[in-house]
C-alpha cells in the first residue's frame, strides 16, 4: 500500500503548489491523478520518486516511510520506478543496456536474461541491440516501461507516458500497457490529464487542482457521482441545469422531472443545478419536449449534439448515427440520468 | 529501508540539496568570466593613466594611418566576402549544375588555411620570378609590365579568399532551408526568380549572411600575419611594433585599446544578430527538395567555372606553390630543426588542447548548475569573449598583468626573505603562453560541449538516480559517455586552432619555442617563401582537419 498524509509543498513561499494531499493506493492497484496543467499533479509524483522533498507530509510504502518529519530516503535508495514523459532513454546506451542499466547488482548473466524477459513481455524482443533513436515513439515509451519494470520496483510511476503518441496508437496502447502492469503485478501511480487515459488505466482515480486532491475514488463513482462541479467537469463533457428538489431523488426542471439517486443528499425545495452528461438526454420522438439541434459534430459511432432548450439553456445529447437530423430540426427529448448529480446553487 | 545510520530528515536532505548545487558553480563562472575579462581591463584600463605626451605622438603620426588602413581594410574584407560568401552559398543551394556536390564541400577547405599561409603564398606567386610573371611573359613578352600583389589590394584578396567560408557556410544553410518555398512563393505572385532572390530569398537570409560577414570581420580585424605579409599598417602590426620594435608597453597599451573598442563594437552587433536570427528562423522546406533551378547549356558551366575558379584561387593554387616550394627542398629543410619546430607546435596545442577542454567542461558545467541561472548564462557569455580578441590585444593585455603578478610575488618574497630570495619570472614562460591560449580558445571548447550537456535532460538525470546511479557513478555512466563526441571535437578544434595561432605565441612564447606558426612568419618576414613552405603546408594538414569534422556533422543534413 502506498500511503500519502497531508502532503503540502511549494517551490517559493508564496505559491504553494501541493496543498495537503492525501491518498492511499492498494498494492496491484493502478492509481491515477487527474488535472489540469499546473495542478500540482507532476510535482506530487515526483515527491513521491524523491525528487521533490515536500515541505509537510509524511509518505509510506508497503509499510516502511519514505518521508517523514525524521526521515527522507532519496530517490536513489527507494526502489521505485519511473516512465519519464519523454522517456528518458539513455541516448547512447542500446535498448538491452537502457533495461539493464539499473541492475547493477546483478551478475551479467542474470541482467541479460532479466532484460530479455523485460523486452518481451513489451514486446521488443527483436531490438535489443538498437538504440533509442532506432525506434519508434510507441517502441520508446515501451522501453522505458521495461526499463523502469526490470528491477522490479516496490512502485511504478508514470509521468504523461503517453502525451507523446499520436491518437490512434494512444487508444490500443491503453489496453497493451494495462494488461503488462496488471501481469507484473505492479503498483503504479499514474499522472495524465486526459480522462480517457485515466478511465482506461485506472482502478484509483483522483482529480486534483490547484494543488488540491478533490477527490479519489474509483473511476465510475468519480464520473457518476462527482463530489464537486470541477470535478464533474473536467473528467467529461456536460451542461448544467437550473432546477428545485422535488423530493428524494427528484429534481424538478425545464425538462420534467428527473429521478435517480443523488450523489449526496439534498435539502427539498432548494433551488440545484442538474448535471446533464450527453447520455443523460434521450432522444424520444414520442416525447412532448422538444429541443433545436443547433449543431452536431459526426463522431463516428455518434453524433455529440448540442440543442437548445425554449428558454435558451443549451444541453449536450448523443444521438445515435443512425437519426439523420439537420440543424434546425426540432428533436422529441425526455430525461434518463440514472445518477442525479446536482448541486446547490449556491454552492461552488 | 527504514533508519540507516546515515539518513538524513527532510530538513536536513534540504539543506544538502541547497549546498550542491547554485553558489559554488556560480563562483566557477564568475572566476572563469573574470579572467578573460582581465585582458580587457588592463587594455581599456590604460586610457586612465594616459601618458600624454605618447598618447599626443601616436595621435598624430600613427593613429590616422592605421585607423584609416584598418577601416578600408575592413570594408573590403566584408565586402568581398560577402560578395564571394552570398554568391557561391545560393549557387551550391539552388542551382544544379555539374560538379555542384563536389563544390558544395571543397568550397569550405579555405577555411584551413590561415590568412598567413593565404598571403605568402600569393605574394610567392605575384613575385616578379614567380610564376605568374613567367607566365605572363610568355604571352605578353618581356615587355610585360612588372606587377605585384601588395598593400590593401592584397591585404583584401588574400583575406577575402580564407574568410569567404564564414559567409558561404551560413549563407548556404540559409538557403538551403528556404528550399524550393521561397522562390515557388514568389513565382505564385507572379515574379521572376530573378526578382524572387532579391526580393525573398536574400532578405529573409539577411541575418545569417550579416553574422558570417561579421565573423569574417572579427578575424580580419585580429588578422596579424597577413597584414604583416603585405607590409600594410594595421592597428594588429603597430602593436607588434610597438611592442618589439620600440618597446613600449605603453603604446601597445594605448593602441590595443582603441582597437579593442572597434571589436566590442562588432562583439555587440553579433551579439544582437543571434537574437534576431531566431525571429526569422526559416521553416525547412523539407530536405528532399530538389534543386529548383536546374541550370542548362553554357550556364551550367558558367557556375561551374564560377565555384572552380575561387576554389582554384583559394585552395588549389596556394596548396600546389607550397608543395612546389616545399618538394624542391624537402631534403634541405626537413631537418632536426623541422622537428623541433613542429614538436613545440604538437606539444603547446597537446597541452592545451587538454587544459582549455578541461576548462570549458567546467564552464558548461558552470552554466548549467548556477543559481541564479541568470547569472550563469552571463557569465558563460563573458567568458567566452575571448574568441573575439585580436591576438596582438590579448598578448599585451596578458603579458602586463602576469608581470605585475611576477613584481608583486617577488616583492612579497623580498620582504619575507631578505635580498637573498630567489626571483619568480612568469612573463616569456609556458605559464604566460597557455594562459592567453586558455583565453582565446575557451569558447571553441566550451561551444560543442555546452551542446552536447544540453542533451542530458533533467529526466535522465533522474531516471539514472531513480535507478540507484548518483554522483561519480552519474558522471561515469551517464554524462561521460554522452559528452564524450564533445569532448574529443573541443580537443581537436582546439588543438589545431593552437597549431594555426601566430600572434600570440609570436609575442608571448617562451625563449626559444619557435613553433611552424612562427617558422612560416620568421621566413616569410625574410622573403625566403621556399623555407616558409614546409611548416605553411603541416599547417594547412592539420587545418583541414576541424573542416573534414565540421563537413561530417552537417554533410549528413545538408549533401
Amino acid at each position: 500500500m502506498l500511503e500519502l498524509d497531508e502532503i503540502s509543498h511549494a517551490y517559493d513561499s508564496a505559491s504553494p503548489v501541493l496543498d495537503n494531499v492525501g491518498l492511499r493506493l492498494g498494492d496491484g492497484e493502478i492509481g491515477c491523478l487527474l488535472g489540469p496543467s499546473g495542478c500540482g499533479k507532476t510535482t506530487l509524483l515526483r515527491c513521491v520518486a524523491g525528487f521533490e522533498i515536500p515541505l509537510r507530509g509524511t509518505i509510506r510504502l508497503r509499510g516502511s516511510w519514505l518521508v517523514s518529519p525524521e526521515l527522507f530516503i532519496p530517490a536513489e535508495k527507494r526502489r521505485i520506478g519511473m516512465v519519464f514523459q519523454d522517456y528518458a532513454l539513455l541516448p547512447h546506451l542500446s535498448v538491452a543496456g537502457n533495461v539493464m542499466f539499473g541492475l547493477r547488482d546483478l551478475a551479467r548473466s542474470e541482467r541479460e536474461r532479466r532484460a530479455g524477459e523485460m523486452l518481451e513481455v513489451v514486446g521488443l524482443s527483436g531490438f535489443a541491440t538498437a538504440y533509442p533513436h532506432e525506434l519508434s515513439g510507441g517502441q520508446q515509451q515501451r522501453v522505458a516501461l521495461a526499463r523502469a519494470l526490470a528491477p522490479r520496483p516496490r512502485l511504478l510511476l508514470m509521468d504523461e507516458p503517453f502525451a507523446h503518441l499520436d491518437p490512434a496508437l494512444r487508444e490500443r496502447l491503453f489496453v497493451d500497457v494495462k494488461a503488462i502492469l496488471h501481469q507484473q503485478g505492479s503498483t503504479v501511480l499514474i499522472v495524465s490529464h486526459d480522462p480517457r487515459e485515466a478511465f482506461a488505466l485506472a482502478d484509483r482515480l483522483g482529480v486534483m487542482r490547484a494543488g488540491s486532491l478533490l477527490q479519489w475514488d474509483e473511476p465510475y463513482t468519480v464520473y457518476h457521482e462527482p463530489t464537486s462541479r470541477f470535478v464533474a467537469e473536467f473528467v467529461g463533457p456536460g451542461a448544467w441545469l437550473p432546477g428545485r428538489v422535488a423530493g428524494d431523488g427528484r429534481i424538478e426542471t425545464e425538462l420534467g422531472m428527473a429521478r435517480g439517486s443523488p450523489q449526496h443528499p439534498l435539502a427539498q425545495g432548494r433551488p440545484v443545478e442538474l448535471l446533464l452528461r450527453p447520455e443523460d438526454v434521450v432522444s424520444d420522438e414520442s416525447s412532448p419536449l422538444r429541443a433545436r439541434l443547433v449543431e452536431r459534430v459526426f463522431r463516428g459511432g455518434d453524433f455529440l449534439c448540442t440543442l437548445a432548450l425554449d428558454s435558451g439553456r443549451q444541453v449536450y445529447a448523443t444521438l445515435s448515427s443512425q437519426d439523420d437530423h439537420d440543424a434546425g430540426d426540432r428533436i422529441g427529448i425526455r430525461l434518463g440520468p440514472r445518477h442525479l448529480v446536482a448541486f446547490e446553487t449556491s454552492e461552488p | 529501508m527504514n533508519a540507516t545510520a546515515d539518513a538524513l530528515t527532510p530538513q536536513q536532505a534540504r539543506a544538502r540539496r541547497r549546498q550542491a548545487g547554485g553558489r559554488g558553480w556560480a563562483l566557477v563562472g564568475v572566476l572563469l568570466a573574470l579572467i578573460t575579462l582581465v585582458p580587457v581591463f588592463v587594455v581599456i584600463g590604460s586610457f586612465f593613466q594616459l601618458d600624454s605626451e605618447l598618447w599626443g605622438h601616436l595621435r598624430t603620426h600613427l593613429l590616422p594611418q592605421v585607423a584609416a588602413n584598418t577601416l578600408w581594410m575592413s570594408l573590403g574584407v566584408v565586402a568581398g566576402t560577402l560578395l564571394l560568401g552570398t554568391g557561391l552559398g545560393w549557387l551550391v543551394a539552388v542551382c544544379e549544375f555539374p560538379l555542384r556536390r563536389f563544390f558544395s564541400i571543397a568550397l569550405l577547405l579555405p577555411m584551413a588555411v590561415p590568412g598567413y599561409v593565404m598571403a605568402t603564398a600569393m605574394v610567392g606567386i605575384t613575385e616578379f620570378d614567380g610564376p605568374l610573371h613567367q607566365l605572363l611573359r610568355v604571352f605578353l613578352g618581356s615587355d610585360a609590365r612588372p606587377w605585384r600583389l601588395s598593400g590593401l589590394g592584397g591585404v583584401v584578396f588574400a583575406l577575402t579568399l580564407v574568410l569567404y567560408p564564414y559567409v558561404y557556410l551560413l549563407a548556404r544553410n540559409a538557403f538551403l532551408s528556404q528550399g524550393a518555398r521561397s522562390l515557388e512563393v514568389g513565382q505564385s505572385l507572379g515574379a521572376s526568380r530573378l526578382r524572387s532572390f532579391f526580393t525573398i530569398s536574400l532578405p529573409l537570409a539577411r541575418p545569417w549572411l550579416a553574422a558570417g560577414a561579421l565573423l569574417a570581420l572579427m578575424e580580419a580585424l585580429a588578422d596579424f600575419g597577413t597584414v604583416a605579409v603585405f607590409n600594410y599598417d594595421t592597428f594588429t602590426t603597430a602593436i607588434y611594433r610597438a611592442w618589439y620594435g620600440m618597446f613600449s608597453v605603453q603604446s601597445a597599451l594605448q593602441l590595443s585599446g582603441v582597437l579593442i573598442l572597434a571589436v566590442i563594437i562588432v562583439v555587440i552587433a553579433e551579439q544582437r544578430l543571434r537574437g534576431s536570427r531566431l525571429y526569422t528562423s526559416l521553416q525547412a522546406g523539407g530536405a528532399h527538395d530538389p534543386r529548383p533551378i536546374v541550370l542548362r547549356g553554357s550556364l551550367r558551366w558558367l557556375a561551374t567555372l564560377c565555384a572552380g575558379s575561387v576554389f582554384m584561387l583559394a585552395f588549389l593554387l596556394p596548396a600546389i606553390q607550397l608543395i612546389a616550394w616545399a618538394a624542391p627542398n624537402l631534403a634541405r629543410d626537413f631537418d632536426a630543426r623541422y622537428i623541433g619546430f613542429a614538436r613545440n607546435s604538437l606539444v603547446l596545442a597537446a597541452i592545451a588542447a587538454g587544459l582549455v577542454t578541461a576548462l570549458g567542461l567546467l564552464l558548461a558545467y558552470a552554466t548549467r548548475l548556477s543559481r541564479p541561472a541568470a547569472l550563469g548564462r552571463i557569465t558563460a557569455r563573458w567568458a567566452t569573449l575571448g574568441y573575439a580578441f585580436p591576438g596582438t590585444v590579448l598578448a599585451v593585455g596578458v603579458f602586463v598583468p602576469v608581470a605585475a603578478a611576477g613584481d608583486g610575488i617577488n616583492h612579497l618574497l623580498a620582504l619575507l626573505f631578505g635580498e637573498q630570495a630567489g626571483r619568480v619570472v612568469l612573463t616569456g614562460t609556458l605559464f604566460t603562453l597557455l594562459l592567453a591560449y586558455c583565453i582565446r580558445f575557451l569558447a571553441v571548447a566550451h561551444s560543442p560541449l555546452a551542446s552536447q550537456l544540453q542533451r542530458i535532460t533533467q529526466s535522465l538525470d533522474e531516471a539514472a538516480r531513480g535507478m540507484g546511479e548518483t554522483g561519480l557513478g552519474l558522471l561515469r555512466r551517464v554524462h561521460l559517455p554522452i559528452l564524450r563526441r564533445g569532448l574529443l571535437t573541443a580537443g581537436v578544434l582546439v588543438f589545431v586552432d593552437v597549431m594555426k595561432e601566430l600572434p600570440v605565441t609570436l609575442m608571448i612564447r617562451p625563449f626559444g619555442w619557435d613553433t611552424l606558426a612562427t617558422r612560416v612568419f620568421q621566413m616569410t618576414a625574410e622573403g625566403e617563401w621556399e623555407r616558409a613552405a614546409l611548416p605553411a603546408l603541416a599547417i594547412v594538414a592539420v587545418g583541414l582537419i576541424p573542416v573534414i569534422l565540421l563537413l561530417s556533422q552537417t554533410e549528413r543534413r545538408n549533401a
